[in-house]
C-alpha cells in the first residue's frame, strides 16, 4: 500500500460534553475513493468536522496526520491551506459574495497556478450545467439543497485539494446532476485528491466505484472492505453490520 | 519608525504660506474674508454664520462632541496661492500627496473632472473641455463666487439655511474650498465629477462648502473621496453641502469618507429635488473619529424621488451616528432608505433618521430599512427613528435588522482557508455589497482593501 495522505489514528471525539467518535481509525491514500457509509447519527459528520478541527468539536485521544504530520492541533484555516477540503451537507449564506467571485478567492488561495484552478471549477460549472446568473448570485443565498451541493462541487475543483470530505452530496440532488457530480469526483480523483465519501444511500456509487468501504455505526468504523460491502448493505442495512 | 495601519496617516512638511491665529473671533472671520478679497455681502453672510454660532447650542442628542476644543483649531490654512488646472502647476509636494493618493492617476481613466483640495484651499481643479463647452461649470467655491455671482447668490443658503445647526453656522462663517457644479438644462454628463479632500496640518479645520445646481433634465453624478495624517490631536471637519435638482434632474451624490481616526466629522448634506427630479445619496463612512451627518433630500415637487444609502463602518474608538432624512412636502414622491452598519473591535454604530410627510403631499411613499451587522459583543448598534406623517394616504414601511457572524459562516470560510480576519473581513464586503454595487469597479475593489485594512488594523491591537 501507498504512504497515506491523511491517516486518522485512534481518534476520540467529544462536542458538548458528549463522545460523538470512539476510537477511530482511517488512511485515505492519494487518489484513493473511500465511502463511508452509516445511519443517521452515527457521526459521520462529526467525523469531518474533527478532521477539519471545527472549535466545537475536540479530539480528546488520538491524533490526525497529513503528510506525516500531526495536524491534530492547528486551526482549521491552516489545516484548509495544506489541502484538506470538506464538502459542507448544509453550507452557510456567506451574503453579498457572488458565486464566481469565491471561486477565484479559492483558486488564489489554494492552487499554484488560479488560472488552471479557474478553468476547472469553469468545466465543472459546464458539466453541471451552471448558468452564467448562477455565478453571480451570491455565495448559498437561497439556494436550493441542489445547488448548495453544486457549489461545492465548484470550490472543490477550484480547490484542488489532497484530501476532500464530502458529506452527504447525494441528498436533494437530482439523478442527472448526480452524475455530472460522479464525473467530477471521478477527476478530482484520478488528478490526485484523496477522497472521502459520505453517504447514507448507495445512490451515487453506481457511477463512482469506491476503492474502500467503511460502515461507520455508533461513532466508530464497524466494518471495512471492497466494493461488494455496499450490496450487503443495500440488502440488510448497517445494523447487521454493527 | 512607527507603523501605522492608516495607510493615508502621513503627513507633508508643506509650510502653509498662510493661517489665522487658532480659535474663531468675529475678527478672524472677517480676516478669513478679507484674504479672499470677498464682496460685502458674503462678508455679511459670514458673519450672520458667525453670530449664529456663537449662539447655537452644541447637540447634545448624538454622539459625544463634549471633546472639541473650538478654540485650538486653524479655521483658514492656506498652502498655495490660487488653484491650478494642471498637475504640473502644482506645487511638487503637495502634488506628490495626491499621487499618493492616487488622485491624477484615477483623473486620467474614468472622470469627467477633478477637483483637489488641500487643507482650506482647493489647489487643482480641472474638468473636460467638452463639458466646458456644453457650459457645464464645475470649479471650487471660491472661484465661484467671483465668476457667477448672480448663480452664487441666487442657490447659496437655500437648501441649508445659515442657522440650520451649528455646524452650519460655523461653516457659513468660515468656510473655504469645496465644489460648485452647475449643469444646464438637459445636459448629461456621463463620466462622474470628483473632488477630493485633504487635510495636512495639525489641528486643522476644513469647512468646504459644496453646492451643485443641476437645471431641468439634467444629469450628474459627482464622487469625493477624504483623508487626514493621524495626528494625536483632533481635527475637525464641518462642510455644508448643497443640491438643487430642477425639474426632472437626476444628481448622484457618493462620498467615500476615510478620515483618519482624530477627525470629527460634522457634516449637514442636503438636497432639494423639483418635480420628477431624482437624488442619489451614496453615503460611505469608514473612517473619522466620529461621523455626524444625515444626507437629507426635500421632496419638494410632484413626483420626485429620493434613494438613499447609508453605509458605515464603526471600529475601536468610533462612532458613526448616521442616518438619511426625507421630508415629502409634495403629493406623489417616493423615498427609498437603506442604510448598511458594521460595528467591530468595540465600534458604535447608530442610525438615526427621520422620515416626514407634511400635509398635502398625497400618496407618499417611504421605504427605510436599517440592517446592522455586530462582529463581536464588545460593539454597539442602535437605531433612531423618527416618522412624522400628516397625510392618511401614505405609506410607510420601516423594516430593522441585527445580525451577527455566526460560527458556522466563520468555520465554513475557515474551511476554505481564510482566516478568522479575512472571513470577518469577506462578511463585512458582502454586507456592503450594495454600497460597492453603485461605485465605478476601481472605487469598488479600494473600497473592499480598506474594510480589509481597518478590519486587520483592529485584530492587531
Amino acid at each position: 500500500m501507498r504512504k497515506p495522505v491523511l491517516e486518522i489514528k485512534n481518534i476520540t471525539v467529544e462536542t458538548g460534553g458528549k463522545k460523538v467518535i470512539h476510537d477511530l481509525s482511517l488512511s485515505i491514500g492519494k487518489g484513493e475513493i473511500h465511502a463511508l457509509m452509516g445511519p443517521n447519527g452515527s457521526g459521520k459528520t462529526s467525523l469531518c468536522f474533527a478532521v477539519l478541527g471545527n472549535p466545537a468539536y475536540t479530539v480528546t485521544k488520538g491524533n490526525i496526520l497529513l503528510d506525516g504530520k500531526r495536524i491534530t492541533a492547528l486551526p482549521t484555516e491552516e489545516r484548509a491551506r495544506r489541502g484538506i477540503f470538506l464538502s459542507f451537507q448544509e453550507p452557510p449564506e456567506i451574503g453579498g459574495v457572488g458565486v464566481s467571485s469565491f471561486l477565484r478567492m479559492m483558486a488564489k488561495k489554494h492552487a499554484e497556478d488560479p488560472r488552471a484552478a479557474m478553468k476547472k471549477a469553469d468545466n465543472a460549472a459546464k458539466e453541471l450545467r451552471i448558468s452564467e446568473t448562477f455565478m453571480e448570485r451570491y455565495l448559498n443565498e437561497g439556494f436550493s439543497g441542489g445547488e448548495k451541493k453544486k457549489s461545492e462541487m465548484l470550490q472543490l475543483a477550484a480547490a484542488a485539494p489532497k484530501i476532500a470530505l464530502i458529506d452527504e452530496i447525494d441528498a436533494g440532488v437530482d439523478v442527472d446532476s448526480l452524475r455530472a457530480i460522479a464525473r467530477i469526483l471521478k477527476d478530482a480523483a484520478k488528478n490526485g485528491t484523496g477522497m472521502l465519501i459520505i453517504t447514507h444511500t448507495a445512490k451515487l456509487f453506481s457511477a463512482l466505484k469506491p476503492d474502500r468501504v467503511h460502515i461507520i455505526t455508533n461513532g466508530t468504523i464497524s466494518a471495512s472492505g471492497g466494493p461488494a460491502l455496499i450490496k450487503k448493505i443495500e440488502k440488510g442495512g448497517f445494523r447487521a453490520h454493527a | 519608525m512607527k507603523h501605522s495601519a492608516y495607510q493615508y496617516g502621513f503627513h507633508d512638511s508643506v509650510r502653509p504660506l498662510y493661517r489665522v491665529p487658532h480659535g474663531l473671533s468675529e475678527d478672524t472671520v472677517r480676516e478669513i474674508s478679507a484674504q479672499k478679497n470677498e464682496s460685502a455681502w458674503m462678508r455679511d453672510t459670514r458673519l450672520r454664520g458667525y453670530a449664529l454660532f456663537r449662539k447655537k447650542p452644541i447637540p447634545t442628542w448624538g454622539a459625544d462632541l463634549s471633546h472639541i476644543d473650538f478654540d485650538a483649531i486653524s479655521y483658514y490654512v492656506r498652502a498655495t496661492d490660487k488653484p491650478a488646472h494642471t498637475w504640473s502647476e502644482v506645487p511638487k509636494k503637495i502634488k506628490t500627496t495626491f499621487e499618493r493618493l492616487g488622485v491624477p492617476q484615477n483623473e486620467r481613466k474614468f472622470f469627467a473632472g477633478v477637483g483637489a483640495q488641500y487643507d482650506s484651499e482647493v489647489v487643482y481643479h480641472h474638468i473636460r473641455k467638452d463639458l466646458d463647452k456644453q457650459g457645464v461649470i464645475f470649479t471650487d467655491t471660491d472661484t465661484a463666487l467671483k465668476q457667477y455671482p448672480e448663480l452664487f447668490k441666487k442657490y447659496f443658503g437655500t437648501v441649508v439655511p445659515i442657522g440650520d445647526n451649528v455646524f452650519s453656522a460655523l461653516n457659513t462663517a468660515c468656510w473655504s474650498g469645496g465644489s460648485f457644479i452647475y449643469v444646464p438644462k438637459g445636459v448629461k454628463v456621463k463620466l462622474p465629477l470628483q473632488a477630493y479632500f485633504r487635510i495636512n496640518e495639525k489641528r486643522a479645520g476644513q469647512f468646504e462648502r459644496t453646492l451643485i445646481i443641476a437645471d431641468e433634465g439634467s444629469d450628474v453624478h459627482y464622487i469625493e473621496g477624504c483623508t487626514a495624517p493621524t495626528y494625536s490631536t483632533d481635527a475637525l471637519h464641518a462642510a455644508v453641502v448643497e443640491v438643487i435638482a430642477h425639474k426632472g434632474a437626476h444628481v448622484r451624490y457618493t462620498t467615500i469618507q476615510n478620515w483618519s481616526s482624530n477627525v470629527y466629522n460634522l457634516v449637514t448634506k442636503r438636497a432639494r429635488a423639483e418635480e420628477g427630479a431624482f437624488i442619489e445619496w451614496v453615503d460611505g463612512n469608514l473612517g473619522s473619529k466620529i461621523t455626524m451627518k444625515y444626507p437629507s433630500v426635500l421632496l419638494a415637487g410632484r413626483g420626485a424621488r429620493a434613494d438613499i444609502l447609508s453605509v458605515a463602518l464603526a471600529g475601536k474608538k468610533q462612532h458613526q451616528d448616521t442616518g438619511a432624512k426625507v421630508i415629502h412636502m409634495a403629493p406623489d414622491t417616493v423615498s427609498n432608505i437603506l442604510s448598511k452598519s458594521v460595528s467591530f473591535g468595540g465600534g458604535r454604530a447608530s442610525y438615526r433618521g427621520v422620515a416626514q410627510v407634511v400635509k398635502g403631499a398625497h400618496r407618499a411613499k417611504i421605504k427605510v430599512r436599517c440592517d446592522a451587522l455586530l462582529c463581536d459583543a464588545r460593539s454597539r448598534s442602535d437605531t433612531y427613528p423618527t416618522i412624522k406623517v400628516e397625510e392618511q394616504d401614505a405609506r410607510i414601511e420601516h423594516e430593522a435588522t441585527v445580525s451577527r457572524i455566526s460560527d458556522k459562516e466563520l468555520f465554513y470560510l475557515a474551511s476554505r482557508g481564510f482566516s478568522e480576519t479575512e472571513a470577518a473581513s469577506l462578511v463585512v464586503s458582502g454586507f456592503f455589497e450594495p454600497l460597492a454595487k453603485t461605485l465605478p469597479f476601481d472605487y469598488a475593489i479600494e473600497l473592499n482593501r480598506l474594510i480589509r485594512m481597518e478590519m486587520e488594523n483592529t485584530k492587531q491591537k
